[in-house]
């Protein structure tokens, strides 16, 4: 008997000792994930920075989850997003597989994620380098204007001051006019201590900084900032001379006039620019989307543009209508060339491209490869872009006029140059799914020659010519630039006033409504916001200080 | 049978010492249910003290002297009957009398109470109603049965149902006393003695936070005492599974492709002769005249590469029919008890095996059952239970959208241009390639579902084990200690083959046409022990009883798990995470966790006046704040049984007040855990990873570190490692959450058990969470980890039984359950006054303190004055999109939910037949939507739509060019004036001008692009639906017929029938599966609905239930 008790108790003993017991140890804390306390090295911090201004506000951290939808908050900037819809390079035939075409905006999303991981990126670098003179420290108040003009550009005032601080859960807003004058002078402070990195690299003068993902040295993260200073000043074109306090003229003049202060891009080597790659980074369209060829047109906006012009950037972008060619239309026909209007409805748009009416994207260059091996880069900020900005500024008086003609042509030759077009340059041109139907030669000196295209000085029209050919530039890259130049100066002309716009009056909306969580969870700023600048509607129709 | 035994003793009991009266005759007997004998049955002569028992096998003897004398029969679980003793031989034939009349129940702790004596809410389910009409998972066969107990049956082979208590979805499962975590099929139906449902809180406030949304608890089998020494018991279940209880109907007249063109050859990208990689087609394609037409099985000519047409026909009207076969599921049960003196001993085996109705589809499942009790002598007794069990597939379906799930490639992708039995021969050239590329109808859509059956493989093998060994001494009538060890532990092992050739599409970032396949493995593996001890004293001290148990335990958890997938494989064929083209991609989560609780019971009563109830618990949790990680939470229940002390009329049997309050604590654990990957990420499978397939959930109940602000790592380029910091911004000051429940209920039973009545009114507040909630982006943080918002759930539950008819030979019984409840925003808290509550960009809203949580805002059509739709292009007209122009369009929750079990019994004859469903709510139609989208669903060519897509494929000139619009939506379009939006609806109707819509469309372009999913309100359809669930048709052969040398002690045979009929307004999707609406807890269980389920971004293309048919065999020795 004693024995069986014995046997009993030991054998119940053995069985909870022999089991986990009693856990030892920190069970509070994620084994699978560092702490806000752990040593994390800067650069991944840096690593997952660059990659959000490549993706865009709120995708990285898939805000407004339904990506695929003209209402989702967060939009992917990258080729063949939505974003180039709206930007009327190439319209969608069929919502199933595309989406819509409209405009239906609602509440934006915001890049505040960005001022996250920079808070977080400041916070280790004082264990791992304990001094600010490190690429990191300076980027940082590169990131911060960034992604504070991302967001107020959409919006009008943004919280700014307050906006990141730890103990503060409703940040108060900050007027737009003074958001852009911090970040103007968050950007003079980055050129400040990246030109003293500049000075003195510790890796010599080719040195990239690690985690980034864009392969810059610091000379050319230096140019970043201050071309991105540029497209920053000319977006104020509207605001310049009301507002002597931001001296926009004054400032872009300092950088064009002071190169040693202030180096800018020489080319489109120094584009920040997206590199695909065969394995981890595939171009977003590639065989495997080929199916979906079918449904999306080229849009005429584009497309009337470098027709009209003989640009050989249309056989970069386009396949011929089908049925042009069927027609009997050479592949070297520009008029072959047709895109869709986007003002019609998706069902009028389908029985058209069915009947071979569009022209759809050069499966070629974008479908067929997935390596980024025939693709160009998706430029985030880029040099054709700057030029533009220059010669506009040229032409408005902001800087010397003579520059005007000069920085136009090397706008449209950086562009040109994105895509190895020269004179001569041979393009296979094929259908929709890869069939060759011949090839072209390319003329770029034509295209120059196109009456429509020579500068015609420092005019209404030498200013609309500057801005078309940003325009065209912008094709497929620089996310939303296209739209905000064309809000700012109604260059080129957008296609609006259809019901495919999908708007209440059919027009092109001029900005967004505040975030959702804004307006619930921050809803006394949001309020007085909106009030002061909008009589108290949070519309899309609604114009904002930079735009007014 | 413990309970038996239990009656025996407390029988034994009360007639210890009564006088021995003179006997002047004996009466015997059989007591049988369903000409089954049943033992323990008390055959007490009426007015006396004098009673028997049965024996094992329903036998009695008794001596009566009165010549007038009545014998009562009453049992647990049985209607007391009464019959004069007349006759020196009396048979007599209980009648369950269903959960109702219970006399002992379950109680948490496996305490087991008079029913009487308790204060909340607890209901029954023999284990015997269990083990005839078999679903493979029991927990399915609980729907209909439980008042407030919904069961979202899953359809799915190893599909975990989803199990709804008052509208909770963690709902904790007891074994013996044991908390399991399992996934719900390890527990053997045969092993099953009873199941107690406890309801809230208010009963299971003694298993600490993992009840509290109540649980169910398992008692299984002991050994029973047999005159043959060892009982053995063979039940054996063999239904075929024929037919899906809902089909979608499809049009035939369309083929594949898109403009009702279609040429197989369209697709062939350049350098490329056979594959058709270019399309991915609906069923928008030609109608099927007998034209030439280029497709997949057209004569090719490999010299030439060229094609030649053949004519286009419907040939495949039957295509899902052809494909699949009929199921099968077979549970055979062997048990073995034995008990002694001083022992119980049983031993019981399970083999289930089912076969799919898919092609190379089956499950296996063993199943293991040892118990035994032994008193090592008076004072100190030792008991053991061990259950194993071992489930294992080499392939299961995938059922979700997306290529790899038949419902998608057949119901709502399928056109019937072709054969499916033409695809049998899956490498049949010239497209097939053995092991490299399938032989299929299309390459840009779905796969051959031959080549998907035989080589897509997804195998699981589960090892689930739990028991405890547990020693007890009674120092004295009055007091014992228990001392246990309890186990739950189970390893699972998820894999799946991708082969050569699979058709993605663009799902997978890295696919490409023609490539080689992957290969994955899902392993997860949770350990977990309780140990505890409990000290019980009881005492009666005049008229007052006390029963008070103090006990303290430990639970310590341990998890881990590791998600591995290749990246393209190197070698096709070899499934091995190192054949991989690519750097494969593992990802481990691990997590430990540990409780210490302290606890105390204590059950107080006066007489028979009123009975009190108390319950005390004190947990410290290792998953939260240390500053707040130890916390205290009560309960208390008072019952009072009214005929015990008043005199209330002959005819009422029983009527019981009860009220009872509870309160529990706890935080930062879920109850369920995905994938290592969605551990780490919080992205599923295949919302993140791999863009289709679907995550599978496992019970976990451990930690979320959810209030961890870290960084995790990741890869965004070129896989250069990165981090991704929380989008949650974590309090240190948090505090448990807290959820109250308030119940009250009155039981009233009359005419000897033929009609009773169960009401139950319950309240709980469900708060301050542990909750999300939102802050401003500009904080830089989405969410921030808090305690707030608080919902109310209000909900009526009544149990209803019946007997119509109850004579010698005949009887009738009726079991009604009937549950409702409504569940509002009570106070969000911490200075907000809204909240927004939904999912993504469809379907969310703004909810203010008050609101129905169950309410469902998306897109709905835009209506002039006079209801008309309002079309813009030829297409409904959107309104503007945001938050603020979502429309209700309806409540997601059931308005109430029903099951009516019926019991007839005439002689050896049983029917027993379930009607059990769901009234009232709305739900998205997924299956629906996806078929008017592809041009599958009937009715895309019915009506205006049929007469439309015919003139438009008229005037393609055979699909040689492009349609001319023909159909015209009916409502009106806008003429003049800019109109303004609330609500998705015009505000300023009377400055805005109407005329009828008269732009026509294509049938195509309305329904994919225009319609699309862009009005959630037209595929919002009633969430009513019933179900004729279980019929039983038993014979019971009685020891007569049996022969009295048979070496059988009992035996029957029954007919039985699952998901018979199915009711509902639209029979295209299985309802059923949706258990419920909303619920504030789910929201962090699984799944992206935000707590929503229904919506259009939760419903998704699963498998129908089935019908099932089959016999049953039951034999005793």
């Amino acid at each position: 008997m004693k024995k069986i008790i014995i046997s009993s108790v030991l054998f119940l003993g053995l069985v909870s000792a022999g089991l986990v017991g009693c856990q030892k140890g920190n069970l509070l804390s994620n084994p699978n994930a560092a702490s806000t306390s752990s040593t994390v090295p800067v650069s991944l911090i840096f690593n997952r920075l660059v990659n959000e201004i490549y993706y865009g506000g709120g995708v990285m951290d898939a805000v407004g989850i339904n990506s695929n939808s003209s209402s989702g908050p967060a939009q992917n900037e990258g080729p063949w997003s939505e974003v180039h819809r709206w930007n009327q390079f190439y319209i969608s035939l069929y919502s199933y597989y595309f989406g819509s075409n409209t405009y239906n905006w609602s509440n934006t999303a915001t890049m505040y994620s960005v001022l996250k991981y920079v808070n977080l990126m400041e916070q280790q670098v004082p264990a791992q380098f304990g001094t600010t003179a490190n690429p990191y420290s300076a980027l940082a108040y590169f990131f911060k204007a960034y992604q504070f003009i991302w967001y107020t550009q959409r919006v009008g005032d943004i919280p700014m001051a307050q906006a990141g601080v730890s103990t503060i859960t409703t940040p108060t807003y900050n007027l737009q006019h003074d958001v852009y004058k911090n970040c103007l002078a968050l950007l003079d402070t980055a050129n400040t201590l990246m030109a003293a990195l500049v000075a003195s690299p510790t890796g010599g003068p080719t040195a990239t900084v690690t985690g980034d993902i864009y392969g810059l040295t610091y000379l050319q993260w230096q140019k970043v900032i201050n071309t991105y200073k540029l497209r920053v000043l000319i977006s104020l074109s509207r605001r310049a001379q009301d507002n002597p306090d931001l001296n926009i003229p004054t400032q872009f003049a300092n950088i064009i006039n002071n190169p040693t202060q202030y180096p800018i891009m020489a080319g489109i080597t120094d584009n920040l620019a997206f590199k695909y790659n065969s394995v981890y980074n595939k171009y977003p369209i590639s065989p495997n989307y080929s199916p979906y060829d079918f449904y999306e047109s080229m849009c005429d906006t584009y497309l009337n543009i470098t027709t009209a012009n003989q640009d050989p950037r249309t056989f970069i972008a386009a396949t011929p209508a089908p049925a042009q060619i069927t027609g009997g239309k050479s592949v070297s026909d520009f008029t072959a060339y047709v895109g869709a209007d986007i003002n019609l409805g998706q069902s009028a748009l389908l029985v058209n491209a069915t009947n071979g009416m569009y022209s759809y994207a050069n499966y070629l260059r974008y479908f067929a490869d997935a390596t980024g091996a025939t693709e160009e880069p998706a430029i985030i900020i880029g040099y054709p872009e700057m030029c533009f900005n220059i010669a506009e500024a040229a032409n408005l008086g902001w800087i010397s006029g003579s520059l005007a003609s000069t920085w136009y042509t090397n706008g449209i030759m950086g562009s040109m140059a994105m895509y190895g077009l020269t004179d001569g340059k041979v393009i296979p041109i094929g259908d929709n799914k890869g069939h060759s139907l011949g090839s072209v030669t390319a003329s770029v000196s034509t295209f120059l020659a196109n009456s429509n295209v020579v500068y015609a000085g420092n005019n209404a029209t030498g200013l609309n010519q500057i801005l078309t050919q940003k325009y065209v530039a912008f094709w497929q890259n620089s996310g939303w630039e296209a739209y905000y130049n064309w809000r700012r100066t109604g260059v080129p002309t957008m296609g609006q006033g259809g019901a495919g716009i999908g708007t209440a009056n059919n027009a092109i909306p001029v900005r967004w409504e505040y975030p959702e969580d804004e307006q619930v969870a921050n809803t006394t700023n949001w309020q007085s916001a909106v009030s002061s600048q909008f009589g108290g509607t949070d519309a899309i129709t609604s114009t904002m200080w930079l735009t007014k | 049978m413990p309970t038996a035994a239990l009656l025996l003793l407390l029988l034994g009991l009360m007639f210890a010492g009564s006088p021995a009266f003179a006997q002047t005759r004996t009466v015997i007997g059989r007591v049988t249910s369903g000409g089954v004998g049943i033992s323990g049955v008390s055959v007490q002569i009426k007015g006396t003290n004098k009673a028997v028992l049965t024996d094992a096998d329903g036998n009695y003897k008794l001596a009566v002297d009165a010549d007038d004398a009545v014998l009562v029969f009453s049992s647990i679980g049985y209607a007391p009957q009464e019959f004069p003793a007349n006759h020196p031989n009396l048979n007599v034939s209980m009648v369950e009398s269903d959960r109702i009349l219970s006399e002992v129940v379950v109680t948490a702790l496996g305490i087991k109470r008079e029913a009487k004596r308790i204060g909340y809410s607890i209901q029954e389910v023999k284990g015997a109603e269990l083990v005839k009409a078999r679903d493979p998972n029991v927990f399915n066969q609980l729907e209909g049965k439980v008042a407030g107990l919904d069961i979202g049956t899953s359809p799915e082979m190893y599909g975990r149902p989803n199990i709804v208590l008052r509208g909770n979805k963690d709902v904790l499962i007891v074994v013996d006393g044991v908390p399991i975590s399992s996934d719900t099929w390890n527990v053997n139906a045969d092993d099953i003695e009873s199941v107690n449902v406890l309801k809230g809180p208010n009963a299971a406030a003694l298993y600490g936070f993992r009840g509290q949304n109540g649980a169910i608890i398992v008692t299984t089998k002991m050994g029973s005492r047999s005159s043959k020494g060892w009982e053995v018991d063979f039940n054996s279940s063999n239904m075929v599974q024929n037919g899906f209880t809902v089909i979608p109907k499809d049009q035939y007249q369309f083929g594949r492709g898109s403009s009702y063109a279609y040429q197989y050859t369209a697709g062939l990208l350049a350098g490329e002769t056979l594959y058709d990689y270019g399309q991915r087609l609906a069923i928008w394609g030609p109608r099927t005249d007998g034209q030439l037409v280029t497709q997949y099985n057209s004569p090719y000519n490999a010299t030439t590469g060229t094609w030649t047409p053949t004519p286009y026909l419907t040939k495949g009207t039957n295509n899902l029919a052809h494909f699949l076969q009929p199921g099968l599921l077979s549970t055979d049960n062997v048990s073995l008890s034995t008990s002694g003196s001083n022992y119980d001993i049983r031993i019981s085996y399970s083999h289930t095996y089912q076969k799919g109705q898919a092609p190379s589809t089956k499950i296996n499942m063993d199943n293991l059952n040892l118990a035994a009790d032994y008193a090592i002598s008076p004072k100190l007794k030792v008991d053991a239970n061990l259950n194993l069990n071992e489930q294992y597939t080499p392939n299961i379906p995938d059922a979700d959208y997306g290529p790899n799930s038949y419902v998608y490639m057949f119901n709502v992708y399928g056109p019937g241009d072709y054969d499916v039995r033409d695809l049998k021969d899956y490498y049949k050239g010239p497209q097939g390639i053995p092991g490299l590329n399938q032989y299929n109808e299309n390459y840009g859509r779905s796969n051959n579902p031959y080549f998907m059956a035989h080589e897509w493989l997804r195998g699981k093998t589960k090892t689930d084990i739990y028991g405890f060994a547990r020693l007890t001494y009674n120092f004295s009538k009055d007091l014992s200690l228990a001392f246990r060890s309890q186990i739950t532990t189970w390893n699972q092992l998820l894999t799946e083959k991708v082969p050569a050739g699979t058709i993605l599409n663009q799902y997978l970032s890295w696919y490409y046409p023609g490539w080689y396949g992957d290969y994955r493995e899902d392993r997860r593996t949770l350990t977990e022990n309780n140990t505890d001890l409990l000290l019980t004293y009881k005492k009666t001290l005049g008229g007052f009883f006390l029963n008070t148990n103090v006990g303290a335990s430990e639970r310590s958890f341990e998890y881990t798990s590791t998600y591995a997938t290749t990246k393209d494989l190197a070698i096709p064929g070899v499934y091995s995470l190192t054949n991989s083209q690519n750097p494969a991609l593992v990802y481990n989560f691990d997590s430990r966790m540990q409780v210490y609780s302290g606890y105390y019971a204590v059950d107080l009563s006066y007489k028979n006046y009123v009975y009190l109830s108390t319950t005390g618990r004190v947990d410290n949790l290792s998953t939260l704040p240390s500053n707040s990680n130890t916390f205290f939470y009560p309960s208390v229940s008072l019952a009072t049984s009214v005929g015990d002390y008043i005199h209330l009329p002959a005819s009422v049997d029983l009527l019981k007040f009860r009220v009872s309050f509870a309160d529990v604590k706890g935080g930062l654990t879920r109850a369920q855990q995905g994938s290592a990957y969605y551990a780490l990420t919080g992205n599923t499978l295949n919302g993140g990873l791999l863009g289709y397939g679907f995550e599978q959930y496992t019970a976990y109940d451990g930690p979320t570190y959810q209030n961890q602000s870290a960084y995790s790592l990741t890869t965004y380029y070129n896989n250069e490692t990165s981090v991704s910091y929380s989008t949650t911004k974590s309090d240190p000051s948090l505090k448990p959450f807290d959820v109250k429940s308030y119940e009250a209920g009155l039981e009233y039973q009359m005419f000897k058990g033929r009609a009773g009545l169960n009401l139950t009114y319950y309240e709980s507040l469900n708060g301050p969470l542990i909750y999300a909630l939102p802050v401003p982006s500009s904080t830089t943080y989405s969410t921030q980890l808090v305690n707030a918002v608080t919902s109310l759930k209000k909900g009526w539950e009544a149990i209803l039984n019946l007997t119509p008819v109850r004579s010698r030979n005949f009887a009738w019984n009726i079991l009604l359950n009937l549950s409702t409840y409504r569940e509002t925003l009570h106070k969000i808290g911490n200075g907000q006054s809204s909240i927004e509550i939904g999912s993504g960009s469809n379907g969310t809203h703004v909810f203010k303190d008050g609101d129905r949580l169950d309410a469902f805002y998306s897109t709905a059509f835009v209506r002039d004055g006079s209801g008309n739709i309002v079309y813009s292009n030829g297409g409904p007209l959107g309104a503007p999109s945001g938050i603020s122009n979502y429309k209700l369009l309806g409540y997601l929750d059931p308005k109430y939910s029903f099951g009516i079990n019926n019991r007839l019994t005439y002689k050896n004859w049983s029917l027993s037949f379930q009607f059990d469903g769901r009234v009232g709510g709305k739900i998205y139609d997924d299956v629906w939507y996806h078929a008017m989208n592809g041009g599958t669903a009937i009715e895309s060519d019915q009506g205006a739509l049929g007469v439309a897509r015919n003139t438009e494929w008229e005037s393609t000139a055979q699909g040689t060019k492009a349609p001319t619009p023909a159909y015209t939506g009916k409502g009106v379009v806008i003429t003049g004036g800019t109109p303004t939006y609330s609500g998705g609806q015009i505000t300023n109707l009377k400055s805005v001008a109407f005329a009828a819509n008269t732009t026509p469309t294509t049938v195509q372009s309305y329904l994919s692009s225009s319609l699309g999913s862009n009005f959630d309100e037209y595929y919002m359809i009633s969430r009513t639906f019933a179900k004729l669930r279980e019929v039983r048709l038993t014979y019971n052969f009685t020891q007569k017929m049996l022969g009295k040398k048979s070496v059988f002690k009992e035996a029957s045979i029954a007919l039985i029938g699952r998901n018979l009929l199915y009711f509902a307004q639209r029979k295209d999707f299985d309802i059923d599966q949706y258990a419920s609406g909303f619920d504030i807890q789910s929201q962090s269980l699984y799944g992206s609905g935000g707590g929503q389920t229904g919506t259009s971004s939760d419903v998704t293309l699963s498998s129908s239930t089935s019908r099932w048919y089959g016999v049953n065999f039951n034999l005793g020795f």
